[in-house]
């Protein structure tokens, strides 16, 4: 265990100080993460304003706070590995990955977890700004917050564990342009970013239940903003089988996908 | 230390003819074709020794490192490193080995080299004590003091190059696996790495094999040989006797003033032109034909020297070990 926190601490470190060296394109970028939940924000705000402070069983204050926390639930478990991991086999970088006496993953959890702390400080100003500037009212209770951060934590996991076994795939394929446009569309829907999830139709809201993408963003969120004020502890079940699932598929995946790999780049 | 047996690695490699027409039909009905890379070879390496693996672009010697690496997963055969199955990349394995490739980098090229150094020193769970005695020997050996807090991006290849190395060494691996340790490197940067394989080998007892296209880190490291063509392992032993073998003549450059006749006499002439001669000599018999060319009053200036490494290995890759001289 010690060996591992060491390992992570360092592969953090490297990573956070590689990004200090590179602040304006991270900044920019930031800039687009925090701009995005604000303006559906501002649309389904001016909605629910026109429709009499409600809509679908949401309050003004409900989609404010909504979008807020989306802001930061998103950036605490987002990930940029489809593309990078397909760049790192092909280019041969995957190569002394493996040479190293630590399963590949840690090395890209540790790099997120570094990624993270620069960028999450940012992101939780910009949402304590925007707090204020909307006037929002947080009215969580203190079991809807014990329940959230374990979810939240179990989110990142799950979504880093999900993208990293769709990254495996650059063992199969060469180009992954078109599997990361198709995973990051179902993302960006199903997930909650756009729209909060109450707001589909019934039977698409029974389909989100049971597909992965709830479980990455909008899931965390529901436990802190939810129609109703009802904590959807359904959701936690699912939440574990499809990490049960995920952890049996990428084990799999991960070992036939190796046993291909032919070591390009070298 | 090292054990290969019947070794064989065969890739699936798709293939289509030329044109759009072609394209669209590879689209449904793809064509694979099987490429054996390596074609059941065997050998066996000691603890302690530098040697050798040669061939051609293409022979299979890349694919015979990457499955000692543990890095490519061996179609057929039974393979031992350290007692390690390499493919299963025990964690043990890995600590044990060391991959150096000439082309790739693996320092991180935003930060300062000794911040690379220090992530080596958590991943290899390295004490220390033990990484900070061992890496000032490593930087005194490659005199690379005033360059570890630079940034990597701001290095020239020969002192990334040295940097690599003791990267690759902080762990004190028992097995180095060096893919072109020396490629792109000038002379001198060149001869001091190859001074500090040398260096390490007999310090630490540890076994390196080698792949170089430059044959001057050949003959300057390594007593054994194994060259691989068409997938096959065509010599495995001692560079001398390769040179034997496959060499049995002294090559004789002489420079002479008038047209010289009848100089088939003496072996066999490679080339004659404005006044040099290129002649192949038997080597048994080089005591006594020098003496007889130098008796002619034409000659003006004599150079001997052996086959160069780099045209004994083209001749085992051309002509196998039943190379004759024409």
């Amino acid at each position: 265990m010690r060996r591992y926190l060491k390992m992570y601490r360092a592969y953090a470190k490297q990573y956070y100080l590689g990004q200090l060296q590179y602040k304006f394109a991270t900044y920019s970028w930031l800039v687009g993460k925090i701009l995005e939940p604000l303006i559906y924000l501002i649309l389904w705000r001016e909605i629910a304003v026109q429709n009499h402070g409600q809509v679908n069983g949401m309050t003004t204050n409900d989609v404010i706070a909504y979008y807020i926390i989306l802001m930061v639930v998103n950036q605490f478990t987002f990930t940029d590995l489809i593309w990078k991991f397909s760049a790192y086999v092909n280019s041969g970088e995957f190569s002394s990955n493996l040479l190293l006496p630590a399963h590949p993953i840690h090395k890209d959890i540790a790099e997120n977890i570094g990624y993270k702390l620069f960028s999450l400080p940012v992101i939780l100003a910009a949402a304590i700004i925007t707090s204020f500037y909307f006037h929002v009212a947080y009215d969580f209770t203190f079991s809807q917050i014990l329940l959230f951060i374990p979810v939240l934590m179990a989110a990142f996991l799950f979504r880093f564990l999900f993208e990293w076994t769709i990254s495996l795939s650059s063992f199969w394929f060469i180009n992954m342009k078109g599997i990361s446009s198709l995973y990051y569309i179902l993302i960006l829907f199903f997930s909650g970013r756009v729209v909060p999830l109450s707001m589909f139709p019934e039977q698409l809201q029974t389909l989100v239940e049971y597909l992965p993408f709830r479980y990455m963003v909008s899931y965390p969120i529901e436990i802190l903003v939810s129609p109703g004020s009802t904590i959807p502890m359904g959701g936690v079940v699912n939440m574990a089988v499809w990490i049960i699932i995920i952890v049996f598929i990428l084990n799999l995946f991960y070992k036939t996908s190796v046993k291909r790999f032919m070591g390009e780049g070298i | 230390m090292i054990e290969a047996q019947r070794l064989k690695r065969v890739y699936k490699v798709a293939v289509r003819d030329k044109g759009i027409k072609a394209a669209f039909k590879s689209l449904f009905q793809a064509k694979y074709t099987s490429v054996e890379a390596v074609k059941g070879i065997g050998f066996s390496i000691a603890r302690g020794e530098i040697v050798a693996l040669l061939g051609p672009n293409g022979a299979g010697k890349t694919t015979t490192l990457k499955m000692l690496a543990g890095l490519v997963h061996p179609s057929e055969g039974e393979l031992a490193v350290n007692g390690f199955k390499p493919f299963k990349r025990d964690r043990s394995f890995l600590k044990s080995i060391s991959l150096l490739m000439g082309n790739r980098k693996r320092l991180n090229w935003n930060l300062p080299v000794v911040d690379s150094f220090e992530l080596y020193k958590e991943l290899y769970d390295i004490p220390e004590q033990e990484y900070q005695s061992f890496l000032d020997e490593l930087i005194e050996l490659m005199d690379v003091a005033e360059i570890i807090q630079r940034p990597v991006r701001n290095l020239s290849l020969g002192q990334r190059m040295k940097c690599e190395i003791i990267l690759s060494l902080l762990h004190k691996p028992q097995v180095l696996f060096l893919d072109e340790p020396t490629i792109g490197l000038d002379n001198i940067a060149q001869k001091n790495i190859r001074n500090f394989i040398k260096e390490y080998n007999k310090r630490y007892n540890a076994t390196v094999i080698i792949t170089s296209h430059n044959m001057d880190d050949i003959e300057s490291l390594c007593k054994r040989v194994l060259i691989i063509n068409r997938g096959e392992l065509v010599y495995d032993g001692d560079m001398k006797r390769l040179t034997d073998l496959v060499s049995n003549e002294k090559r004789i450059v002489i420079t002479c003033k008038d047209n010289p006749i009848n100089m088939e006499q003496y072996g066999t002439v490679q080339s004659m032109e404005d006044g040099r001669i290129e002649l192949l000599i038997e080597r048994d018999r080089a005591v006594e034909i020098i003496p007889a060319i130098m008796t002619n009053p034409w000659v003006q200036d004599i150079d001997i020297t052996n086959i160069p490494l780099t045209e004994i290995i083209e001749r085992v890759y051309t002509y196998g070990l039943s190379y004759e001289p024409k």
